[in-house]
C-alpha cells in the first residue's frame, strides 16, 4: 500500500517539475540552489550564535571605536620599528612603570631587539631581586641579571590597590593582545583625555573620564604631557610621539614573535601557493583526456554492416 | 644542449639517483629560498630593524662626541 | 663448427639464504647511491640541528657559511 502511495506521489512530482521546465541551464541552478542553502546556513548559525548572549550596551558602555592608526607595522610583511621600541621601553620606564607591572618580559628578551647586552644588563643591575639567604639564613638581596623578569612596582595586588584608590593599574605584558581595538585603541585611549568631560556626564569619585574606555570612567587619570621624557635620539617627546613608542614598546611585549612570524608567513604563503597552483596544472593535465573525449553516436542504417555469418561462408 | 636521452640516462633511469637528486635539490632550495626572502623582508624593513638603529645610534654617538 | 663442452657448466655462487655474493656485488653500485640518496634525504630534514651544522655543513665549500651566526656579540644575551 505504502509502495503504491509513494509510486503515485513520485509519478505526480515529476509531472509538476516536468510542467515548469526550468529556464536556466541545471548548472546555474546548482549553483543559485548551493548559495542559497549556504547563505540561508550562515544566516541563520550567526543568528543563533547573536542570541546566545544579550549584552545591551549603549555607545558609552561600549567604549568609543577608535580610529585605524597606520601602524609602520601594520601589513603582513612589516616589522616593528625597532628604534621606536626602545624609545616606548624609555617612556614606559619613566612613566608608566611607576604602577603597571610587565611581568612576563624577560631582561635577556630585550637584547638584540631595542638594546645592547651591556645596556640590559645595566638596567637589570639597578633593580634588586631576592637572594639565596647567607649562612644566618638571614634574607639577602642581589643586582638584578638578564634571566631576570622586569620587577613589579607593587609586591601584590593589595599594595597595588591602595596606592591607587582602590583601582588594581593592571600588568602590560599582554595588554595590546587582552584589549579590542589592540594598539588602535591602547593610542586612542592614552592620547584620548578630554579637558573636562562632556555636559551631563557624572563620574564615580576618583574617576576620569576617557570616551574609549568601555564605559567611559577610568580610574587612571592623563599621564602622557607634552616633553614629559626627554628622549635620547633627539625625538620631539610629544603627548602623540610617548603614545604611539609606548605602545609599540607594549606590542612588542605581547607579541615578541611579531617579526619572525611575518617572515616565516611570507615563506609559508610563497611555497604553498607555488604549490596550489602546480597542483591545479597537474590536475588539468591528468583531466585533460576526459575533458576532451567526444562521444559519437552513429544511428543504425537500414542495411546491416554485417551479414550474419553462414556456416560454410557464402561466396559473395 | 644535452640530449633528452642523456637527461635520462644521468638522472631518471636510476631510482635512487632520482630520489638523490629530489633530497638534493630540496637541501639546496631550502638555504637559497631562506637566504634569499630573509634579505628581501630585511631590505624592506630597512631603517626599522635594530641592526639599523644600532648603526644610526652609534652614527648619532660620534657625532656627539666630535 | 660449434664445439660441446662435456662438463657441467656451472659457478660457484655462495649464498646466505637469499642474499647470496654474485648479486650484492651486482647490487652494490647502487645500494651506494641509495645511501647517497638517503644522507641527503637527512641533511633536508636535520638542516636546523647544530650538531650536523657543525659537523657537515658549514663544512661545504663556498655556501658553507650561510650556517655561520653572524650577530654581533652586543646582541646576544649572555
Amino acid at each position: 500500500m505504502f509502495t503504491n502511495i509513494a509510486r503515485n506521489a513520485s509519478r505526480r512530482a515529476f509531472s509538476w517539475t516536468a510542467a515548469t521546465a526550468p529556464l536556466k541551464s541545471s548548472n546555474t541552478q546548482r549553483f543559485l540552489t548551493t548559495g542559497a542553502i549556504l547563505t540561508g546556513l550562515t544566516a541563520s548559525s550567526l543568528l543563533y550564535a547573536d542570541s546566545l548572549t544579550a549584552d545591551a550596551m549603549t555607545a558609552a558602555e561600549h567604549g568609543l571605536h577608535p580610529p585605524s592608526y597606520a601602524w609602520s607595522h601594520n601589513g603582513p610583511l612589516e616589522t616593528f620599528d625597532h628604534a621606536s621600541i626602545r624609545r616606548g621601553y624609555q617612556v614606559y620606564r619613566e612613566v608608566c612603570a611607576a604602577c603597571h607591572s610587565l611581568d612576563r618580559v624577560a631582561w635577556r628578551t630585550m637584547v638584540g631587539v631595542s638594546h645592547t647586552v651591556d645596556e640590559v644588563k645595566e638596567m637589570a643591575a639597578e633593580f634588586e631581586y631576592d637572594d639565596e639567604p647567607d649562612e644566618q639564613g638571614n634574607p639577602k638581596k642581589r643586582a638584578g641579571k638578564l634571566a631576570d623578569y622586569i620587577p613589579a612596582p607593587y609586591p601584590n595586588e593589595q599594595a597595588a590597590r591602595a596606592a591607587n584608590q582602590g583601582a588594581l593599574p593592571p600588568d602590560l605584558s599582554l595588554i595590546v593582545k587582552a584589549r579590542h581595538g589592540g594598539p588602535d585603541y591602547l593610542f586612542a585611549l592614552l592620547t584620548g583625555y578630554p579637558e573636562d568631560p562632556p555636559e551631563g556626564v557624572v563620574l564615580p569619585p576618583g574617576s576620569n573620564y576617557n570616551p574609549y574606555f568601555p564605559g567611559g570612567a577610568i580610574a587612571m587619570a592623563r599621564v602622557l604631557f607634552d616633553d614629559l621624557v626627554e628622549y635620547e635620539d633627539g625625538t620631539p617627546a610629544t603627548t602623540s610621539q610617548m603614545a604611539k613608542d609606548v605602545t609599540t614598546f607594549l606590542q612588542w611585549a605581547a607579541e615578541p614573535e611579531h617579526d619572525e612570524r611575518k617572515r616565516l608567513g611570507l615563506k609559508a604563503i610563497l611555497i604553498l601557493s607555488s604549490l596550489y597552483l602546480l597542483s591545479v596544472w597537474v590536475k588539468k593535465f591528468k583531466w585533460a583526456g576526459i575533458k576532451t573525449r567526444k562521444f559519437v553516436y552513429n544511428p543504425p542504417t537500414k542495411k546491416p554492416q554485417f551479414k550474419t555469418p553462414t556456416f560454410p561462408p557464402k561466396k559473395n | 644542449m644535452k640530449s633528452f636521452s642523456t637527461i635520462y640516462r644521468t638522472f631518471f633511469k636510476r631510482n635512487s639517483v632520482f630520489v638523490g637528486t629530489i633530497f638534493a635539490g630540496a637541501f639546496v632550495f631550502q638555504v637559497l629560498f631562506d637566504s634569499s626572502v630573509t634579505s628581501w623582508y630585511e631590505n624592506h624593513n630597512k631603517g626599522k630593524l635594530w641592526k639599523d638603529v644600532k648603526a644610526q645610534i652609534a652614527a648619532a654617538g660620534e657625532e656627539d662626541e666630535d | 663448427m660449434t664445439s660441446y663442452t662435456s662438463r657441467l657448466g656451472i659457478k660457484p655462487n655462495p649464498r646466505l639464504g637469499r642474499l647470496s655474493l654474485r648479486n650484492l656485488l651486482a647490487y652494490s653500485p647502487n645500494l651506494m647511491l641509495w645511501g647517497g640518496a638517503s644522507a641527503f634525504g637527512l641533511f633536508v630534514f636535520v638542516e636546523g640541528w647544530p650538531t650536523f651544522q657543525d659537523a657537515i655543513f658549514k663544512k661545504i665549500p663556498i655556501v658553507g657559511s650561510h650556517w655561520n651566526d653572524n650577530t654581533p656579540p652586543e646582541d646576544k644575551p649572555v
